[in-house]
């Protein structure tokens, strides 16, 4: 049963996710992908031991390769944004 | 101007919104940053993956956190000093490299200080390969004192061209924003590493 419902919750967020596609909305279909990922499961180097699954150094794992994808992206978004706001400014400057 | 010349479209002139240096200073960084985010995660893991009672491991020193408190003090006020001389720059007063000197001895004064830690680390016995602490500390903290040294040696010469009256501005802000760099990466080090 419970292996039933494991199944099942995935699937409907991946159908959820593939309609907001195909109907082109980026925002639900954003929402979906970001959902699917939190139900995966974890994928362990060895397919049938879960050594890895009680390793303490995980949830560092985990959060520093969510800081080093998010900052490059952070980092080039920042300096664009300091064009784009240095370009305004000196449109507002007489020349 | 000739008739013909007036003739002609007038071609506008462009002012570039950032400069060539501040920019290409930037895009440095940014992969600067990235390797700094690189050892500090692997630290981290490394940290996190430790024995209870093997970090630092067993007759190796703790790192002086209190001591470092000074030099990062100092480095922060280098800063803000570095600040303050690109304003007074901008409104070209004359004391302006008086206070880029300042802000360069500040820097100075921190390098000197990270020289002395770790002349004294090294006597207790904390070497690059002594334990995985040791090694990872001098990864980080030598990367950042390098960067250190190349941004003062680049605000030096900023300060030496602006005393003489021949500095290029976009060599100065293109320094500053190294600097800024080099300011603003420490805290980031000294939380992560040193507690």
């Amino acid at each position: 049963m419970k292996a039933v419902s494991l199944v099942a919750a995935p699937w409907r967020i991946f159908r959820f996710a593939a309609a907001a596609l195909v109907q082109r909305s980026a925002g639900p279909a954003s929402l979906g992908v970001f959902l699917l990922t939190l139900v995966s499961s974890p994928a362990f180097a060895c397919a049938v031991c879960g050594a890895g699954e009680n390793d303490p150094s995980r949830g560092s794992y985990v959060v520093m390769s969510v800081i080093i994808s998010l900052l490059p992206l952070a980092m080039l978004g920042g300096i664009v944004g300091y064009v784009v706001l240095k370009t305004r400014a000196s449109e507002k400057q007489p020349r | 101007m000739t008739p013909a010349d007036a003739m002609l479209p007038s071609t506008p002139t462009r002012r570039p919104v950032v400069s060539s240096a501040v920019l290409g200073t930037l895009f440095f960084v940014v992969a600067e940053v990235m390797f700094f985010s690189g050892a500090i995660s692997a630290f981290t893991i490394a940290r996190s993956g430790a024995a209870p009672g093997t970090w630092p491991m067993p007759g190796q020193p703790r790192l002086p956190a209190e001591a470092t408190a000074l030099n990062t003090a100092l480095l922060l006020l280098s800063g803000i000093v570095l600040v303050i001389a690109h304003r007074l720059y901008k409104k070209q007063s004359p004391i302006a490299h008086w206070i880029t000197l300042c802000a360069w001895g500040l820097g100075a004064g921190f390098v000197a200080l990270q020289g002395v830690e770790w002349a004294g680390l090294l006597a207790s016995g904390l070497t690059l390969t002594s334990s995985p602490l040791g090694s990872f500390f001098y990864l980080i903290v030598g990367a950042h004192a390098a960067h250190a040294v190349v941004a003062l040696l680049a605000l030096g010469w900023a300060w030496l061209t602006m005393a003489r009256g021949t500095l290029n501005p976009g060599f100065f802000f293109g320094s500053q924003t190294f600097w800024y760099f080099v300011v603003l990466m420490w805290p980031v080090i000294y939380a992560r590493v040193y507690f």
